[in-house]
């Protein structure tokens, strides 16, 4: 488990953008797969796997709460990294990182979803719309439309 | 040649999403087309703006925390049944153990109608004699050896075996054997579970 631990957690940070709610999330993901442990396939990876079911169980909690504009979180300036080397350099990367992940926490929970699942997670577009049981049409037409509004939320923030 | 590429197309592109002579056709425009190869930019920063978001580090062990949720397994409830069949194990085991038992100290003293000890002395004897005369002070001593150590164990004495056909024998173990193996397969046997991918 401490070898997916901490990929889970950034599954479930980037889509819930609160550090105390995706530490519980990524538990949750631990005791769900736990549960359904009869349905991983043994001769396939369980890092996928798990990951698959954390994007489940956020999109689940993102989809049964109200839409609120979610604010990242203050503590990750305190937890992250610090770059070695230029200053600046650092902070300018920072301050990119940031702005990714605003832009990602602003998009509606599904486009979300299927980003986290391309993007971060590699999956095929007929993967993505097993894992979020979508028709292909709509995980294609969801990735397009969140693209479109990640680049207009980063060039807005340039 | 396509006319121009539109920005899905693009997307799809970019995600190695298109088939083969798709994507041909998109690369052979994007070389001959400006506009659609300045569209194409954006996108790539995007994804690359994607990429390279770090992970965030992970201040404290989850793994306490699920652990200490997950249900803890039951203790093994052994069944009457199950207490049935152990016992009806231990008393074949008894059993065979005596049968086995009994025939070994039978053995040296009655095998059939000649003494097994008859019989490996003939068979040393008849492999000594096969030696050359140097040997022949050796054999007279095994001999000597041997006749002593008759003479300790023909005082000794066993329970006479009661005579039972070979048939019965056969027929008993079998059965033990049978009832051993049944017993077994009951107590080993689980439900089977079907395990498929979600």
């Amino acid at each position: 488990m401490r070898s997916y631990q901490v990929s889970v957690f950034n599954v479930c940070y980037r889509l819930l953008g609160e550090r105390r709610e995706a530490e519980d999330m990524a538990q949750e993901a631990f005791i769900r797969a736990y549960e359904r442990l009869n349905t991983f396939d043994v001769e396939r990876p369980f890092g996928p796997w798990i990951r698959r079911v954390a994007a489940n169980l956020c999109l689940n909690r993102l989809e049964a709460r109200p839409p609120v504009h979610v604010e990242l979180d203050e503590e990750r300036d305190e937890t992250g990294r610090w770059e070695q080397g230029d200053p600046a350099r650092a902070r300018e990367r920072a301050e990119s990182a940031e702005a990714v992940r605003a832009a990602l926490l602003s998009l509606p929970p599904h486009y979300r979803a299927v980003v986290e699942l391309r993007h971060f997670q590699d999956l095929s577009y007929a993967e993505i719309a097993e894992a979020l049981n979508l028709p292909l049409s709509d995980v294609k037409s969801h990735l397009f439309r969140a693209r479109k509004l990640l680049a207009e939320k980063l060039q807005a923030h340039d | 040649m396509i006319d121009h590429v539109d920005d899905s197309t693009l997307s799809e592109y970019l995600d190695a999403a298109l088939p083969p002579n798709q994507t041909a056709e998109v690369e052979a425009h994007l070389a001959a087309c400006p506009d659609c190869a300045a569209r194409l930019t954006p996108q790539r920063a995007l994804f690359a703006a994607l990429n390279a978001l770090p992970d965030e580090v992970l201040t404290r062990d989850l793994s306490v925390g699920v652990l200490a949720r997950l249900p803890q397994a039951p203790a093994p409830r052994i069944t009457p049944m199950a207490r049935a069949i152990f016992a009806i194990q231990a008393l074949c085991a008894l059993i065979l153990l005596s049968i086995i038992g009994a025939i070994g100290l039978q053995l040296p003293f009655s095998f059939g109608n000649v003494s097994l000890r008859q019989v490996l002395n003939q068979f040393i004897m008849d492999a000594l004699t096969t030696f050359s005369a140097d040997w022949l002070s050796l054999q007279n001593a095994l001999q000597n050896a041997w006749r002593g150590g008759v003479t300790i164990t023909s005082q000794l004495t066993a329970p006479a075996i009661v005579a039972i056909p070979m048939l019965s024998w056969i027929t008993v173990l079998a059965a033990m054997g049978a009832l051993w193996i049944a017993g077994n397969s009951l107590l080993l046997r689980h439900p089977a579970s079907a395990r498929k991918n979600s």
